[in-house]
């Protein structure tokens, strides 16, 4: 109630969704001093796998794998001058990359130092995923991998879509001194399901990592280095992490596991203490019901008790595609339900989708979205910016298949740098 | 190897004919060249008839499915869910067809009953207010896999040999007789020889390539049939429109789903039948009137059949051409020990069999007679799983310390994986994802796949199962199975679970990268190159 | 009627009103409440009382205590923040029937005292009389007006009393009104007001008064109906102005009386003639004197156990209550709650309540059960329909305490449930939690299977949420909802302890095998923290449809159990 007082008339902006891209404008936006309103909840992060990829793949159909994400984005920029990514310099995406991620370190979730590489983390499946940030807790893992040092892999009972063993099967042959061993998670030797994030909470205590470590010394043998499905620790995952390393005197890594991961759950909490920090009034409950634009932006919200208005100079949308709701599929075309702005799509949903899942090429359908300027400011119908202070940012843009090029996060960050300093520019323009 | 009959097909004829011969003492082997019921036999509603479907134009075949379907439920009693049938008329339909119905009914024999529709709207919630009239028929459900499952496992207990992803590749002709059948593995490539005193060949679709070969054509059509499946059940009865046989007539209550279906197309090649989005429109938009919910369904699924059909009329859809069955002996084209089983269906799928062995034993001097009609089908215990909802029933009946769920959605176990793995295994194969898929609902519910295909490939990995990359090659061919029947559903909430699961697939596991060679052997790039 | 008699009658009345607050008063002290206030003896549940207001009184909460009282009690804050139409209603009832006691009722005592020159037929007095009546009346309307927009599932809880003591208090308001406008109307009251001051009850004599009464003072003179004569009327005004005008304002200003007593004027004398002015005025009084003897006995009485509610709740404030304290804050507790039913229209179970067609699943019904099962320990021992109600009532409850979050006037309801659950496990109906781990989710479902029409409650239930398609329709099998339960992440200590994910349980229900659900240890367990439906980022009412279950599952349960282990 306090807070309400407090609470300017007019928000410097307001951002409307909280996955990667959300997060990360109300992140940048904060640090530019703006003053922030940001709508809906974090469900997009749910499925976040920590890795901060920026962009490993292209052209996806011959799936050319970048050992530098800045030279693919060079040669995007080349080949698809309509990618959303073709649209961030190189010095606004590093620039982004570390605020984004010296932020998250002082939210208690470092990330290994920034280079110009792809990193190849390994996967729980046994494949490896490029990317560009790499917690720390899973940093030793590819330099592990990348020198073939013998490595023990571990894994618990129960935990149904995590097998050690089979990470062993599956890479043995180019990492002949990796070994696999399975124990049981101390105090849930009664339960035939075990759940990631129930582990992390149980790692946080000392007496169950404890038992962890003396369960697992004994199995070390010549291992130099002792990797872990991502279950080190929820809120203090660096604690944890060191305590392991201390405590087994070799490097510990974790490897990414499916949705709802761990590492998932981290980002989405040190980004919540990030931006909340940074004095982002967030109204997780509400959903924009409806927009008006004049000299502001004045949103009506519903979810939130007796419904409710907001005014901001700058809105941005960052409302994910389709399992954000930021895209809804009707049987026919695509919209957007937020503004109802226009969605680029193919003509018919014949084309939505190859007929091979794993075809290099991808879907149609992902890389339909909402088409933009230079700095992200969505098309009406009549193909120029809606509004002069309307952006949209993150996977809801059009021309980009993030699954595939491997971009995720650098469409995310990306695009939420470039509008922030636009609406930045803007706002002192007035 | 020899034996007294080759049986070529493990569809529900094929496997309905093994069972036949079994029963009658005869010798036989079944080669199938994929799986059990991979074809037709696997890719329709699962109806039992009652034969009213068919009382307007085909009284015959409506009389057969009578006698069959009361058979059926009496030998094959836990394949079947007598959930009963209606038939339903809604505003706009052909009113004279509806004051006909009765009358067509009580001609074959078959009882139809009629409902009051607030009545029979109270009972069936998705029933259009529309409605305006409901006759009740003794239509039932039958699952398709579990009916062939269970007739083969009882062949082969009684000495019939089955012989999975072994595609018959020629013949060895001598006069008037077949001598043997040359076979490849599909998965080793390895050919044989099997000598035989007859063969029958039941492969439907495919009963065309396999009479070429035998050096006897038969004239065959080919009619591609759509159905889609609901993410939550929607009726408890066969729901049927009545009106003459058209698109979209029939929703099928299938356990924990329904099923909508079909269409008719015809369709001249077997490669790549698949279902299209213009049909799983048309299904919807033929079908809402009858049940508007669809209009704002979740589908999870599509699925195609090519239903093998004899006797052409030019130019027809298919719809109008006989769904009898036919046996040829072939000795007009001068062979005395091959015969091929076609056309029909599922509800007739025990007396075709019969046919077909009457002949082959006749051929034989066997004079032992049929006894598939009295005879009950003894239960299995690799067979029971396709059933929905079985498997949580008997999960939380054992509920093991050590039994995790493996497939959420429908709720299938680790211990249910594992005891097909080990009936297959038993039988001499090396058995696959998509193998445990089908003799289960791993992967049949919403999420196709996209979490228990891991799930399940990291607990054949830990049993040991699975080595090396396998398991990565068959949560692949896993994926593309499935996707072959999504990809023409997906929008709405099942889109956002396809993103999830590509999301994961592809965005963090990279699945789509294996064979790349720098992703392949966990080597990266160095900067200022890009691994072509 | 006898001034003696009158006093007489108040003396009773307010004596027996006085012995019934003392009965009342002395139930806060009788009135045991959980197993924990059983073997408490009075004595020592009295000297807690006093110590205990004593540590209130004296201590630095006062003036939170009296804030609370200020803004809860009397201004009704949290009402306000509810209903303005209830809050405004309340507020008229309370200020115009206060004001109407003090001013009216009371004049002699406080009227009098401030306003030595009070009469009542004069204004302002006259007017303010009407303001506060029909302030009152206004109040009570508007109050009435808003309870019939309240679903038929959640009526307004009720004691016997009540509706006799909002008869009474009509008939207070509604005689107080004809007695005013028959006074103001009759000829014979004109006529003893002449004889005392002037007299003389002649007509012709008082003509002059009379024509201006008539005129200007409404009384109905049969024989002076139409026009006044102008000259009798200037004759009469001096007479007015010396002998009546110092004690009555024009009735004009009784702008509720003065409107009745025109429309009565055809028959004033009918009515006259039968002293209806005595018959009102006995009416008016006795309702006044039979509303005060009933007082204590409808939840009016809360006015009184308010103030020594929040007292109570001041006490609980400077540290932990004694179990004789909190024994007697419970029984003081059902006398404080007013009615109100704001808990009702927050409660967690509200839905549920309204899908069983369960009033008793309500907060403010469950109050009175609790005290009910108090004083007669007994009352539920046959299994029937009520019994059955109450316990429902009881052990859905989720302990979410948003009752107690809700109350205006600060009850530990949280804890009054705890203790009625406590006393309902003594009389034989233990919590379903305990007795649902009698057999396996399994065995629940077979026996469920084995009675016919033992699921037929599932269907009946008034479209409940989980038996809607819709409701799993968007889930996308992420296990978030397991993967945030704490109960899943405690669990596995104990086997058995988890037989169902929240996941699970969601699939299961979209499978349409509620049955095995019902009696699930999942569904029991269930904390109803709310995590798994606040992070489901596909918005799926998790724990909601998880209370849903509760409801059907005791019934259903509870049914298939009754008949395996018959009483």
């Amino acid at each position: 109630m306090t807070q309400t007082q407090t609470e300017p008339k007019v928000w410097d902006v307001a951002v409307v969704g909280a996955g990667m891209a959300g997060m990360a404008t109300a992140l940048f936006a904060a640090e530019q001093g703006l003053s922030v309103l940001q709508i809906g909840n974090g469900g997009g992060l749910l499925f976040a796998s920590g890795l901060l990829d920026l962009l490993a793949v292209h052209p996806i159909a011959s799936r050319r794998l970048w050992g530098s994400p800045f030279d693919a984005l060079a040669a995007i920029r080349r080949d698809q001058p309509d990618h959303p990514l073709a649209r961030v310099d190189d010095a606004t995406m590093r620039a982004a990359y570390e605020s984004f991620t010296s932020a998250l370190g002082a939210a208690g979730l470092a990330y290994a130092p920034l280079d110009d590489r792809n990193h190849l983390v390994l996967t729980s499946l046994g494949t490896a995923k490029p990317t560009y940030g790499v917690p720390r807790t899973m940093a030793a893992g590819v330099a592990a991998m990348a020198e073939r040092v013998p490595c023990l892999l571990l894994d618990f009972r129960g935990l149904r879509e995590f097998s050690a063993r089979q990470i062993v099967a599956t890479v043995g042959d180019t990492w002949p001194g990796l070994r696999s061993a399975r124990i049981e998670f101390p105090g849930a030797e009664a339960s035939s399901e075990l759940y990631a994030a129930h582990l992390a909470r149980a790692l946080e205590s000392h007496e169950t990592r404890d038992k962890t470590i003396a369960l697992v010394k004994p199995l070390l043998g010549d291992a130099r280095a002792v990797g872990f499905p991502a279950v080190l620790g929820l809120g203090c995952s660096g604690v944890v992490h060191a305590a392991f390393q201390a405590a087994l005197g070799v490097p510990v890594f974790e490897i990414p596991t499916m949705p709802t991961s761990v590492p998932g759950l981290r980002l989405m909490d040190a980004l919540e203490h990030a931006v909340v920090a940074r004095g982002v009034h967030r109204l997780l409950r509400g959903n924009v019901t409806s927009a008006a634009f004049d000299d502001t932006a004045v949103l009506s919200l519903g979810g939130v008790p007796g419904g409710e208005t907001v005014s901001a100079r700058a809105v941005v949308l960052a409302t994910g595609r389709f399992t954000g709701r930021g895209l809804v599929a009707g049987q026919q075309r695509i919209t957007e339900p937020v503004l109802g702005l226009p969605v680029q799509q193919p003509a018919s949903r014949e084309t939505w989708h190859s007929r091979d899942f794993l075809d290099p090429a991808g879907h149609e359908v992902n890389r339909a979205g909402l088409r933009t300027d230079s700095v992200f400011r969505p098309f009406d119908a009549t193909g120029r910016p809606a509004w002069p202070g309307l952006f949209a940012v993150g996977s809801i843009l059009a021309g980009q298949d993030w699954m595939r090029e491997k971009c995720g996060a650098g469409i995310a960050l990306g695009t939420a740098r470039v509008a922030v300093d636009q609406i930045v520019r803007q706002l002192g323009a007035r | 190897m020899e034996t007294q009959v080759l049986i070529i097909g493990g569809g529900a004829t094929g496997t309905a004919l093994a069972r036949d011969l079994a029963l009658r003492g005869v010798d036989c082997i079944l080669v199938e060249a994929e799986d059990i019921n991979a074809g037709a036999s696997g890719r329709n509603h699962g109806l039992l008839h009652s034969g009213a479907r068919y009382v307007s134009n085909d009284h015959e075949a409506a009389v057969e499915c009578r006698t069959e379907g009361e058979i059926l439920k009496r030998v094959a009693s836990r394949s079947i869910q007598d959930t009963g049938g209606y038939f339903v008329a809604v505003q706009g339909d052909d009113e004279k067809y509806v004051a006909d119905f009765p009358g067509y009914c009580a001609a074959s024999g078959i009882q139809a009953k009629a409902i009051d529709v607030a009545v029979a709207r109270e009972r069936e919630p998705a029933l259009s207010p529309n409605t305006i009239a409901v006759y009740e028929v003794p239509d039932a459900s039958v699952d398709p896999f579990r009916l062939s499952l269970e007739s083969i496992a009882q062949a082969r207990s009684l000495g019939a040999r089955l012989m999975r992803r072994t595609k018959v590749v020629g013949f060895e002709r001598e006069g008037t007789r077949i001598r043997a059948a040359r076979v490849r593995d599909a998965v080793t490539g390895v050919e044989q020889r099997i000598e035989v005193g007859q063969v029958v060949n039941a492969a439907g679709a495919w009963a065309r390539e396999v009479a070429l070969l035998a050096g006897a054509p038969v004239e065959m059509l080919y009619s591609a049939g759509t159905l889609l499946i609901t993410h939550g059940r929607m009726a408890y009865h066969v729901i049927n429109r009545l009106r003459k046989p058209g698109n979209a007539d029939i929703l099928m209550p299938g356990g924990t789903v329904s099923v909508l279906g079909t269409t008719s197309r015809r369709v001249d090649s077997l490669a790549d039948v698949h279902p299209t989005v213009a049909e799983v429109d048309l299904i919807i938009a033929e079908a809402s009137p009858m049940l508007p919910a669809l209009e704002t369904m979740r589908f999870i699924r599509a699925y195609a059949g090519v239903r093998p059909l004899l006797g052409s009329p030019a130019g027809s859809d298919g719809r109008n051409v006989s769904r009898g069955f036919a046996l040829f002996d072939h000795e007009d084209q001068g062979l005395t020990n091959f015969a091929t089983l076609t056309g029909g269906k599922l509800t007739t799928c025990r007396l075709m069999a019969e046919r077909a062995a009457d002949l082959v034993c006749r051929r034989l001097g066997v004079t032992r007679p049929c006894l598939t009609a009295l005879e009950v089908i003894p239960p299995a215990p690799e067979c029971e799983w396709t059933v929905p909802g079985h498997a949580p029933r008997e999960w939380m009946r054992a509920h093991g310390l050590d039994d995790p769920m493996l497939c959420e959605c429908e709720m299938v176990s680790g211990s249910v994986v594992d005891l097909l793995y080990a009936s297959l295994r038993a039988a001499g194969d090396m058995p696959t994802l998509t193998d445990i898929g089908l003799r289960s609902r791993v992967g049949k519910g919403a999420c196709q796949g996209a979490f228990c295909a891991i799930r399940t490939a990291a607990h054949l990995y830990q049993r040991g199962d699975f080595q090396a990359r396998r398991g990565l090659d068959e949560i692949a061919d896993f994926f593309r199975e499935r996707w072959r029947g999504q990809h023409a559903v997906l929008w709405g909430e099942q889109l956002a679970q396809a993103e999830l699961m590509e999301a994961l697939n592809c965005g963090l596991f990279g699945e789509e990268l294996r064979g790349v060679a720098g992703f392949d052997t966990l080597r990266p790039a160095a900067p200022g190159e890009g691994t072509p | 009627m006898s001034a003696t008699f009158l006093r007489m009658a108040l003396l009773v009345s307010l004596g027996l009103c006085a012995l019934g607050i003392l009965w009342r008063v002395s139930t806060w002290f009788r009135v045991r409440i959980g197993p924990d206030a059983r073997t408490i003896p009075l004595h020592r549940r009295l000297s807690a009382a006093v110590g205990g207001a004593f540590a209130a009184l004296f201590s630095r909460r006062t003036p939170g205590i009296l804030k609370a009282f200020v803004l809860d009690v009397l201004l009704q804050r949290r009402l306000f923040a509810d209903s303005k139409v209830r809050w405004l209603g309340h507020l008229f009832i309370l200020a115009g029937f206060l004001l109407l006691l003090v001013m009216h009722g009371l004049a002699k005592l406080v009227t009098l005292k401030v306003f030595p020159a009070y009469q009542a037929t004069l204004d302002p007095f006259l007017f303010l009389r009407n303001l506060f009546g029909a302030v009152t009346v206004l109040g009570v309307m508007m109050v009435m007006g808003a309870r019939r927009h309240r679903p038929a599932s959640s009526p307004i809880v009720r004691r016997p009393g009540d509706r006799i003591f909002t008869a009474l208090l009509a008939l207070v308001l509604v005689s107080g009104f004809l007695l005013e406008a028959q006074k103001v109307a009759s000829p014979r009251a004109f006529y003893r007001m002449t004889k005392e001051y002037l007299d003389t009850t002649d007509p012709e004599e008082t003509l002059p008064l009379r024509t201006v009464w008539a005129a200007e003072y409404g009384v109905a003179f049969p024989d002076l109906q139409g026009t006044p004569d102008p000259d009798k009327l200037a004759e009469g005004r001096e007479l007015h102005n010396d002998a009546c005008a110092s004690c009555h304002t024009r009735p004009t200003s009784a702008f509720v009386s003065y409107p009745i007593s025109r429309a009565m004027a055809p028959v004033v004398e009918t009515l006259d003639e039968a002293d209806a002015e005595r018959w009102l005025n006995y009416l008016h009084v006795f309702a006044c004197f039979l509303g005060l003897i009933l007082l204590p006995f409808t939840r009016f009485f809360h006015a009184l156990a308010d103030p020594v509610s929040l007292l109570a709740n001041g006490a609980a404030s400077t540290g932990p209550l004694s179990p004789a304290a909190r024994a007697t804050r419970r029984a003081l507790a059902t006398d404080a709650c007013v009615g109100c039913s704001l808990c009702d229209d927050r409660c967690s179970v509200a839905p549920i309540a309204r899908h069983l067609g369960n009033p008793a699943l309500l907060p403010s019904h469950k109050l009175l059960a609790t005290r009910d099962l108090a004083l007669h320990p007994h009352s539920l021992d046959r299994v029937d329909a009520h019994a059955r109600r109450v316990a429902e009532g009881a052990w859905l409850c989720t302990t979410c305490g948003r009752c107690t979050e809700r109350c205006p006037v600060g009850l530990d309801l949280a804890d009054m449930w705890d203790a009625g659950k406590g006393d309902l496990a003594h009389a034989g109906h233990p919590a379903p939690a305990q007795w649902v781990q009698e057999r396996t989710a399994l065995e629940w479902a077979d026996s469920l299977g084995a009675s016919p029409g033992a699921l037929d409650v599932l269907r009946d239930a008034a479209s409940p949420l989980s038996a809607h398609r819709e409701t799993y329709s968007a889930c996308v099998q992420c296990q978030t909802c397991t993967n945030v339960c704490p109960v899943v992440a405690h669990g596995g200590e104990e086997p058995g302890a988890i037989d169902l994910t929240p996941q699970k349980v969601m699939n299961l229900l979209r499978l349409g095998m509620v049955d095995l659900a019902l009696g699930s240890r999942m569904v029991w367990n269930c904390a109803t923290c709310y995590q798994c439906q606040e992070h489901c980022p596909e918005g799926i009412r998790v724990t909601d449809v998880m209370l849903e279950l509760r409801g059907m599952a005791y019934r259903s349960l509870g049914q298939s159990r009754e008949r395996r282990q018959p009483e």
